[in-house]
């Protein structure tokens, strides 16, 4: 899997719940964490994604409600 | 004359210590948002609870900490306070500033804030308090881009590292603290900024076991400053003391939690029995000009302390005994990494490091991140019989 | 605009004074309450003068001292783990203009050696949504009664007193010489409305460290109940559930924890433990919390050896001696039953009357 298809990947399972923590994306996109965490960054700094934080942090498709 | 708005809060500007409600009240004349956080105080010291709602925002582009999202519950009631977001600004090392970069941060929180701040916050960020949520990314691209500040941690990532005025200006420093947090805080900064992991990580770092950064207690990693060889007495100086009056006998020697120093009273002489020695820095405080730490220096890593939340408090626990610490640190960096792979891997969301160590077990735990049992490590070696073998080992 | 430019270089917020013998300091001394001097091993000198500050500051403030540090330290100054400022010049007759001139701007000098050094505390009522008591406010009080302890050196040891309002305690108090903590005694209320839409209801169900949230018996209702016999008012729901919220007038107030420590000097470093269970909110001076706290320390005081810190007064001569000494009545709340327990019960016949 190329660097744009995992990106592409974590972005259309992000569409599919409200927030996600790295780790339950890293499951669901069957990618070991700490590339997943790499990308979620690189996501974050194009401003892709964004965080919420309820106790813990979570990330989600910027804008999403 | 008008009524006060707040007659109870104002009961707190008599007496002698410096008051935070005079200090509120400097802005509240420039600044609605000041004027109503005193509103809304005022209202919790008449019903004895608080007026704030949990966040949740973040709010600064890539960043995913940094701010803690803070709303009234009677927005209507206190309108200037209906969104109060905290930023956290990073430190820089042992909390040295110039007037210059204290200035700037001033002029930048006055134009988008609320004009209050926390010197510092219990992590030991600068906390500028209360802004609204459209004021979050102007302010923080002036902090960067015109100040040279940057956001501290927040949420479940790395938390902003700190550490003790260290060799800057104590003589007991057995490490640089102020270029090691430093260091690790520029090398850490996606850790720190972009939280990927089960819960908080804290790194404090104190130069001697006085610990004045409280990092065995407040860290999830502390490192501590220590040494390996014998602490070093300058019998001379000694002897000035004990002609001062100063009691080595009673306050010293009688308080060594070993038994491990001998004033003899015909020689003059401070004997240590360095084999005995634990390098509490009893001594070493009390005769600051006589004894000193020894000269093979380094850190003792300890690992697992925090609050009570969630199965109760814990002290750090010694890890590695000690490490020589000098830059670029390549071993503690390495070994942190180990550390932060085990517990991502292992741990539950919200469970601290100590949590999964004490739910999956010490051995386990040093084993899979490389380090040999020592028994500088425990107090005292198991008393029940419930031993694991693995199956190599039998 | 530029991300993770990390905080900028401390050797450009350090004194040249300081820069020059980094690493160098060969011993110190404390002329007087809040005044230290350290000489490097070059011959130089240096002297600080340590000041009170509220924590909870306005740019004013900063800037006022901002003033003062321009004045005497060449624009240079720093802020210590306890909140306190610190002023650094290598000058000796500045020192007095110095204390001076902080005093004039009616901040108190001291907080060194066998002193009560400033109190480490929390948002409160100022800003936090977990807040049992404010922290800003009881903690002013504290220190108006305590100033004396401050500005002087005549306790047996150094004292440390923190604050935090609720049992996340921001700020890791549980190590203090006297801890005060923010306590709930009620369990939190479920709104079962809210709770489907803003919380996951596995993650609170796990964040119960007593297991005492369970799934609503009815299927139709998304939502949970809690066992009220189980529950320790940690409010750990709370901070993933904001539809389970705890505060509540009547219920909540202050705990006093002694006995602390986190230096390695003598006694290695030691967790607080419950002296108050629960003393009520009363603003604006709690009187009660402020009169108890007193009440330690001036016993604490009157019966430490020099040197002895809170602890080690108390591991000497005995927990009941320390509730007898400070007429504080002991109670079930002080028998632990939570996860480590049975280690603190005693298993010996030593024991004194």
């Amino acid at each position: 899997m190329t660097d744009t298809e995992l990106e592409q990947k974590i972005l259309k399972y992000l569409s599919t719940v409200n927030m996600a923590k790295n780790k339950s994306v890293a499951t669901a996109v069957g990618v070991e964490k700490s590339i997943v965490d790499k990308a979620i960054s690189k996501l974050a700094k194009e401003d892709k994604i964004e965080y919420v934080y309820l106790g813990t942090s979570y990330v989600k498709l910027k804008g999403q409600q | 004359m008008s009524e006060s708005e707040t007659p109870r809060l104002d009961q707190l500007e008599t007496g002698p210590w410096p008051s935070f409600v005079s200090e509120i009240k400097k802005m509240a004349g420039r600044k609605p948002a000041a004027r109503d956080l005193l509103r809304q105080m005022e209202l919790s010291y008449k019903d004895r609870v608080t007026h704030w709602k949990h966040g949740g925002i973040v709010g600064i582009r890539s960043y995913g900490g940094g701010v803690i999202g803070r709303y009234s519950d009677s927005p209507e009631q206190f309108p200037d306070v209906a969104a109060f977001h905290t930023i956290r600004v990073n430190q820089p090392s042992g909390w040295f500033y110039s007037t210059k970069a204290l200035r700037q941060i001033c002029d930048i929180w006055e134009k988008y804030g609320s004009g209050l701040t926390n010197f510092h916050g219990s992590t030991g960020d600068i906390i500028l308090l209360g802004t609204t949520t459209e004021k979050l990314q102007p302010c923080f691209n002036e902090l960067s881009d015109e100040a040279g500040f940057d956001l501290g941690g927040s949420g479940s990532a790395l938390r902003t590292p700190s550490c003790c005025l260290g060799p800057a200006r104590c003589e007991w420093s057995c490490i640089d603290t102020l270029d090691l947090c430093n260091d690790l805080t520029h090398s850490f900064q996606d850790e720190l900024h972009r939280p990927a992991w089960p819960y908080k990580f804290k790194i404090k770092i104190s130069g001697c076991p006085n610990d004045c950064v409280a990092s065995i207690a407040r860290s999830d990693l502390p490192i501590i400053g220590t040494w390996r060889d014998s602490l070093r007495i300058d019998q001379e100086e000694v002897r000035k003391y004990a002609a001062d009056g100063f009691d080595i006998e009673n306050e010293v020697v009688a308080l060594c939690p070993t038994d491990a120093l001998e004033w003899d009273e015909k020689t003059l002489t401070l004997k240590l029995k360095a084999e005995d020695c634990v390098r509490c820095m009893h001594c070493i405080n009390r005769m600051p000009k006589a004894l000193r730490p020894g000269l093979e220096r380094g850190a003792t890593l300890l690992i697992g302390g925090k609050a009570p939340i969630m199965k109760g408090a814990f002290l750090s626990w010694v890890l590695v005994p000690f490490m020589p610490m000098t830059p670029p640190y390549t071993e503690f960096k390495v070994l942190v990494r180990k550390i932060w792979d085990w517990w991502d891997e292992n741990g539950k969301t919200r469970e601290r490091v100590g949590e999964v160590i004490e739910r999956l077990g010490m051995a386990r735990f040093l084993r899979d991140v490389g380090l040999k049992p020592l028994p500088q490590m425990v107090f005292r070696p198991r008393a029940n019989p419930y031993v694991f073998w693995r199956s190599e080992q039998k | 605009m530029a991300i993770d430019i990390g905080p900028p270089d401390y050797k450009e917020m350090l004194h040249p004074v300081i820069k020059k013998n980094y690493g160098k300091w060969k011993y110190h001394e404390i002329l007087q309450p809040g005044v230290l001097k350290h000489v490097s091993e070059t011959g130089d000198e240096v002297y600080t003068v340590r000041a009170g500050s509220p924590r909870l500051v306005s740019v004013d403030f900063i800037r006022e001292i901002c003033d003062i540090a321009d004045k005497y330290c060449d624009g240079y100054l720093r802020f210590t783990s306890r909140h306190c400022v610190e002023f650094m010049t290598p000058d000796k007759e500045r020192i007095q203009p110095l204390i001076d001139e902080v005093k004039a701007h009616k901040l108190p000098v001291g907080g060194t050696g066998k002193s009560i050094s400033n109190i480490v505390h929390t948002q409160g009522w100022a800003h936090c949504h977990s807040a049992a008591t404010d922290a800003s406010g009881p903690v002013k009080a504290i220190m108006d009664e305590l100033y004396d302890y401050f500005v002087s050196m005549k306790l047996p040891a150094l004292f440390r007193i923190s604050f935090a309002c609720c049992l996340n305690m921001c700020g890791a108090v549980h190590c203090s010489d006297l801890a005060i903590v923010g306590v709930h005694r009620k369990p939190p209320k479920v709104n079962h409305e809210k709770i489907a839409v803003v919380c996951e209801i596995p993650t609170t169900m796990a964040s119960c460290p007593t297991g005492a949230i369970r799934r609503h018996p009815d299927p139709n209702i998304k939502s949970m109940v809690i066992n009220e016999e189980r529950c320790m008012y940690c409010s750990n729901c709370f901070t993933v559930c904001p539809a389970m919220p705890i505060a509540d007038a009547e219920g909540d107030g202050l705990a006093i924890y002694v006995g602390g420590k986190v230096s390695n000097a003598r006694h290695a470093p030691m967790f607080s433990r419950l002296a108050i269970p629960y003393l009520p909110n009363n603003p604006p001076r709690w009187p009660e919390l402020v009169s108890a706290v007193k009440n330690i320390v001036e016993v604490y005081a009157a019966n430490a050896r020099k040197w002895e810190r809170m602890g080690e007064w108390i591991e000497r001569v005995g927990w009941e001696r320390f509730f007898s000494l400070t007429g504080i009545p002991f109670t079930e709340q002080h028998i632990d039953d939570f996860t480590h327990a049975v280690e603190t019960f005693r298993t010996s016949t030593h024991f004194k009357w």
